[in-house]
């Protein structure tokens, strides 16, 4: 599986914490139309508990320059106890992004 | 002591369940206890499994009388999934797999020892709360199309249960 995404293709997952939750994006961005599969996994492990998370499906990137494939919110006690990744199958290629 | 405590922190847990709730405001005036679906209709209903329940009736429970406010999520045309989790207690534990596109889930537990599965095979919906609940386990399966489901399982401070649907 490629590490580094195929030239004009992004593999994005998108962070954004605040004070009470943690909400995670998987994004896909391209220049040109791209379509393929995707496969979204997730897991927490903080003071509250545990979480797994998959998500997975097809994609069409059409018109616009980026697509939310898949949103994950968790509490915030996974501020700085998870990992995801993203793995994306395209018709351009295989590629995959980790997060933190 | 110990009573008036333990009552304080149940209505902070129900407080906490009303904003994730409020997507459940369509049940108006529901029977408190569970349907049991008809034979036939396996294949579009959602089927959920549940360790160990007794119901009791919740003859103080009041319908809700707050509007309809989707989410953010669900306000906004998704193709993807979201699943969300809140985790509010020690020791729960929750697992969601979405599968296809156009899913929703959201899990809310106010608790310990909790094990929540959801599985969801597209375009469903679900949304789960325990409050108050202590080492119960429960599974959403949820094939493509199923009926959405709304449910609030939760451990009244006199040691009722209370299953809303």
């Amino acid at each position: 599986m490629m590490a580094v995404p195929p030239a004009g293709i992004e593999c994005v997952i998108r962070a954004q914490p605040d004070k009470d939750f943690l909400r995670l994006e998987a994004v896909v961005r391209s220049d040109a139309p791209v379509s393929g599969r995707y496969r979204f996994v997730t897991a927490k492990d903080g003071v509250t508990g545990s979480t797994s998370n998959t998500q997975s499906g097809t994609f069409a990137l059409k018109n616009g320059p980026e697509q939310v494939l898949a949103t994950l919110t968790l509490d915030g006690s996974a501020i700085g106890h998870y990992r995801a990744q993203l793995s994306l199958q395209s018709d351009r290629g295989r590629f995959m992004c980790t997060s933190p | 002591m110990h009573v008036a405590m333990k009552d304080i922190m149940f209505r902070r847990a129900a407080a906490a369940c009303v904003a994730l709730l409020a997507a459940n405001s369509a049940a108006l005036a529901q029977s408190a206890y569970i349907t049991q679906a008809p034979a036939h209709s396996a294949g579009a209903e959602s089927n959920m499994m549940l360790q160990s329940m007794q119901t009791m009736p919740a003859a103080q429970y009041a319908p809700s009388q707050r509007g309809y406010v989707p989410t953010p999520e669900l306000a906004t045309p998704h193709n993807g999934n979201v699943a969300q989790t809140l985790q509010i207690g020690n020791y729960n534990r929750v697992y969601q797999s979405q599968s296809g596109g156009g899913n929703f889930s959201n899990v809310a537990i106010v608790g310990n020892s909790n094990n929540v599965g959801v599985w969801q095979g597209g375009q469903d919906f679900s949304n789960l709360a325990l409050v108050n609940m202590q080492g119960l386990s429960v599974g959403v399966l949820q094939p493509r199309g199923a009926a959405p489901l709304n449910m609030l399982i939760a451990r009244l401070p006199n040691g009722g249960l209370l299953i809303k649907r």
